[in-house]
């Protein structure tokens, strides 16, 4: 009897373990993915709201980018703005993922109120509305970026501030008119490129590897190089762009110039564990729950069967099997400009309760990806690339800008042409801008993306932010 | 009439029931008739089980009154959903099941022993579980577990699943095998672990993996503790990861339900359809819910059984859903506590049993809605619709009442063969103060 007694008391401990877990996941499930479960465009209270009148979206200007009147939906009437901001709005049919139309839902439809707003609604015979809903964007600033593409050209720019990440211009391109629907549009065009496209960085990943080195190579800033032009690896050979021999560089000099063949070198001597340690830091890997926003997650090669050195010499410049987001390129600028902390990019500036107020929203810190001294070391070379480098095209007279380019290539086969990277920052505390252009077969990123880049930094400047 | 904490936790079920059942009763400009029959019932019962039936020995009246809680609640939300199909018939399902509860403890009261019947009980669960198997009638909702009768039946036929009364009679049969004396010409475990085995391939073969899951771990429960030996637990630990790899490998639907367990979302258009949606009501709700009737849950296959979590979780808010797990979890200890409490062998793995029953059912099915765990398809004890679930959910808790009167009885006669460590024994009589009306 004894015995059983004493299984009995471990049974119930096992029991009571099983209970507690419920207890502690369930609450906690639900407060961090709560939202995104709501969210999903399939939810019918978000479908089938009934009666309630969306709330207002607006910009950071007060321009009225999306309000309800007499029950339909209405849009900016300025085309060019309209086209621009249309991911980042997203369609009441939910068919663009993850919209302020759909991951604000609850907030637009009025449903983030507390118990006792909701017990006077449900006896008021007043119609009722949702929050008005205030964003970061500035939707003229984003207008003029998405001018500054290529005609009929893929690609997405994001313009944060990196002091508070919030976000004043994204936009994705191609684009869709809200006014027409989204009924029959493919899904390639209603994807939002800024936050749901992955690509291979490219050289802008260089990044990443310059932290692991200087993470974890405790001379990594005095070494020198020699760049042949060429690095064979196992079966593959890194060479450079364009033919170039860089010669003696030390590991600022090749960040400037983008050596390929050191920072393979560097990634195949950090070996794969390092380089993923830093890359996990930086966000690769990582599942991201923001608040405002749905990013997917960037990828670095991890647990796959396939560890060669080839792939490792790749990743260490963005090739291979390393992918990211515009967003997440830019939070990594944002990162390296702000000494090395990365605060959660937002999209929300207010919500407006209709008869409650304002509901003004604060910054956060999303994490932190290297340290302020490293941060420092990298700003410094990514500045130098900018006044003495590949990204010399995004100089902005009278400002310090710092910049690094990419050129991303999607086969192996040279005549596939190349995706242009280019993100970067203004070292200036009281314009702290950090911003992320992608083009899509854009050739090089110091020819088509750093202009593009340099215009809309010029621009946000001159608006004052 | 002493006004102890058992009255007063009567008095809370009471207010609830009332108050739910006013709300039900308003929602429709003229005053719901069959609501007020119905809240009226659910109040009377549970002051008879609490105050009435106590005086006789029959019931726990802390364990009958979280029941009665339960039951009310299933009654009310099911009424909400649709008055007569579901709601009077959970009524009546629990009035039926309420004469069985006291007609099992009177027959746990005065049965030591099961063993002149335990081949009775035998031949009487193999010869159900295996009949549903022998023809398609038998099957639904994929599982071929289900007994029809048809002249009970009016829109859809009146079925019996056998599976969730074979449940208790297991318990039964191997608290009983597990309490036999040493010498035996079978030893006890291997007697156990293969009736036990051998129900759940016949479960298996109904494709019920659900109840199969649940006859398992009640079984490996109820088997280590007759044995206090971690060796079981252990072989039991390595059976299952084999099982499971086993029907992983061979079943299509398995495979599904874990895909949708890694992402819900992304297999929403097929097989995560359910769980997805099952998050959304959840999201929907909110902490404080939606309000009782209001919600989208009924978008969701099984809203009423399987998923009826999610629908109290949508209607009254997570705050309240989290209660209704707390709600089970007393049940679930206080059944343990009594297993402690035994004087004798057969009496605390009855309880063992009875109490692991409900609680890995609870939790299977909660864990399977909230998606922490991957989806199988059971029924949350006393709320889900379903007639067989909750006549068996509450036969055994007349077993667990039975076991609660040969406790108290024992003690009166001052038979604690083994007594516990007296500094454990102010926290018992702290506990009994709460049970004795």
């Amino acid at each position: 009897m004894k015995q059983l007694r004493k299984s009995v008391r471990v049974t119930t401990t096992l029991l009571a373990l099983m209970f507690a877990s419920i207890a502690v996941y369930f609450p906690y499930s639900v407060y961090f993915y709560g939202g995104r479960w709501f969210s999903q465009p399939y939810n019918p209270q978000i479908r089938y709201p009934g009666s309630v009148a969306r709330g207002d979206i607006l910009d950071r200007r007060n321009n009225k980018l999306a309000t309800t009147v007499g029950g339909t939906r209405a849009y900016i009437a300025d085309d060019a703005i309209r086209l621009a901001i249309a991911h980042v709005l997203g369609d009441e049919a939910h068919n663009v993922s993850n919209g302020v139309e759909t991951f604000m839902a609850s907030r637009l439809l009025g449903l983030n109120t507390n118990l006792f707003t909701k017990i006077s609604q449900a006896f008021s015979s007043e119609p009722r509305r949702g929050d008005d809903v205030y964003l970061t964007i500035d939707a003229p600033l984003t207008a003029y970026i998405a001018g500054l593409f290529p005609a009929g050209g893929k690609g997405a720019a994001v313009l944060i501030n990196y002091r508070t990440g919030e976000i004043r211009a994204m936009t994705s391109l191609p684009t869709f008119d809200l006014t027409k629907g989204t009924g029959g549009i493919s899904s390639d065009v209603l994807r939002n490129r800024a936050t749901d496209a992955l690509y291979a960085p490219g050289s802008a990943f260089k990044i990443v590897t310059y932290a692991a080195a200087l993470e974890n190579i405790p001379d990594a800033a005095e070494r020198v190089f020699q760049c042949t032009g060429q690095l064979p690896v196992e079966n593959a050979t890194i060479v450079e762009a364009g033919g170039a021999i860089h010669g003696a560089v030390d590991l600022k000099r090749a960040f400037e110039v983008s050596c390929n063949t050191t920072f393979s070198a560097l990634a195949v001597d950090l070996n794969y564990n390092l380089l993923e340690k830093t890359a996990r830091s930086f966000g690769f890997n990582q599942e991201t729950l923001f608040r405002d926003l749905v990013m997917k997650d960037g990828v670095f090669p991890t647990t796959h069967t396939d560890r060669s050195l080839d792939d490792l010499a790749g990743a260490g410049i963005g090739q291979g099997r390393v992918e990211a987001t515009p967003l997440q390129m830019a939070l990594i600028a944002c990162g390296i400009a702000n000494g090395g902390v990365v605060m959660e990019p937002r999209l929300l500036w207010m919500a407006m309760q209709p008869g409650e107020g304002s509901i003004p929203i604060g910054s956060a810190v999303y994490k932190r990806v290297t340290s302020a001294q490293n941060a420092a070391i990298i700003k410094d070379a990514m500045i130098g690339a900018v006044q003495n480098g590949t990204a010399s095209r995004a100089a902005i007279d009278g400002y310090v800008v710092g910049g690094k380019t990419g050129t991303a290539e999607k086969s192996s086969d040279k005549s596939v042409p190349t995706n242009a990277w280019f993100i970067g920052f203004i070292d200036d505390v009281s314009h702290p801008l950090a911003i992320c252009v992608l083009v899509e077969d854009g050739g090089s990123g110091g020819a088509s993306a750093a202009p593009i880049a340099q215009k809309a930094l010029a621009e946000a400047l001159r608006l004052g932010y | 009439m002493r006004w102890d904490d058992s009255s007063k936790l009567t008095a809370l079920v009471i207010i609830f029931i009332i108050s739910i059942g006013a709300l039900i009763m308003l929602r429709t400009p003229e005053p719901d008739l069959g609501a007020l029959i119905l809240t009226v019932t659910m109040a009377a019962m549970t002051i008879i089980c609490a105050r009435v039936l106590p005086r006789w020995n029959l019931v726990d009246p802390l364990l009958i009154t979280l029941m009665n809680f339960l039951c009310s609640l299933g009654a009310l939300l099911q009424y909400s959903i649709s008055p007569t199909v579901s709601g009077l018939m959970h009524a009546m399902f629990y009035a039926a099941g309420l004469v069985l509860l006291i007609a099992i403890s009177a027959v746990v009261r005065l049965k030591h022993s099961f063993r002149d019947w335990r081949l009775w009980i035998l031949g009487a669960s193999l010869f159900f579980l295996a009949l549903t198997l022998t023809s398609p009638i038998f099957e639904h909702n994929d599982a071929r577990s289900w007994i029809p009768i048809p002249w009970l039946g009016r829109a859809r036929a009146f079925t019996i699943q056998p599976s969730e009364f074979v449940k208790v009679a297991m318990i039964a049969l191997l608290a009983d095998i597990m309490s036999d004396q040493p010498p035996q010409p079978i030893p006890p475990l291997i007697y156990g672990a293969g009736i036990a085995a051998s129900f759940i391939g016949l479960l298996f073969l109904q494709n019920d993996l659900g109840t199969g899951l649940v006859y398992f771990l009640t079984a490996l429960t109820v088997l280590y503790c007759g044995t206090a030996d971690m060796r079981v637990l252990a072989g039991g630990a390595m059976s299952f990861a084999a099982a499971a790899l086993f029907v992983y490998r061979i079943s299509v639907r398995v495979q599904n339900r874990i895909l949708a367990f890694a992402d819900p979302f992304l297999h929403y258009k097929d097989f995560g359809f359910q769980v997805s949606r099952s998050l959304m009501s959840i999201a929907n709700g909110g902490a404080t819910g939606a309000g009782l009737g209001l919600g989208r849950s009924a978008s969701i296959p099984l809203y009423d059984t399987d998923f009826v979590f999610a629908t109290i979780c949508e209607q009254f808010g997570i705050v309240f859903g989290l209660a209704v797990v707390c709600v089970y979890v007393i049940m679930v200890m206080r059944g343990m506590h009594l297993a402690v409490r035994a004087s004798r062998r057969f009496h605390a793995l009855l309880a063992v049993g009875c109490s692991t029953v409900l609680a890995v059912q609870t939790f299977i099915i909660i864990g399977g809605v909230i998606n922490m765990i991957p989806l199988t398809g059971v029924t949350l004890p006393f709320i889900s619709k379903g007639g067989s679930s909750l006549l068996s959910s509450m036969i055994n808790v007349g077993v667990l009442c039975g076991v609660h009167a040969c406790v108290e009885r024992d003690q009166k006669r001052g038979r604690e063969y083994d007594l516990p460590k007296p500094a454990r024994r102010g926290r018992q009589a702290a506990v009994r103060g709460v049970a004795e009306v």
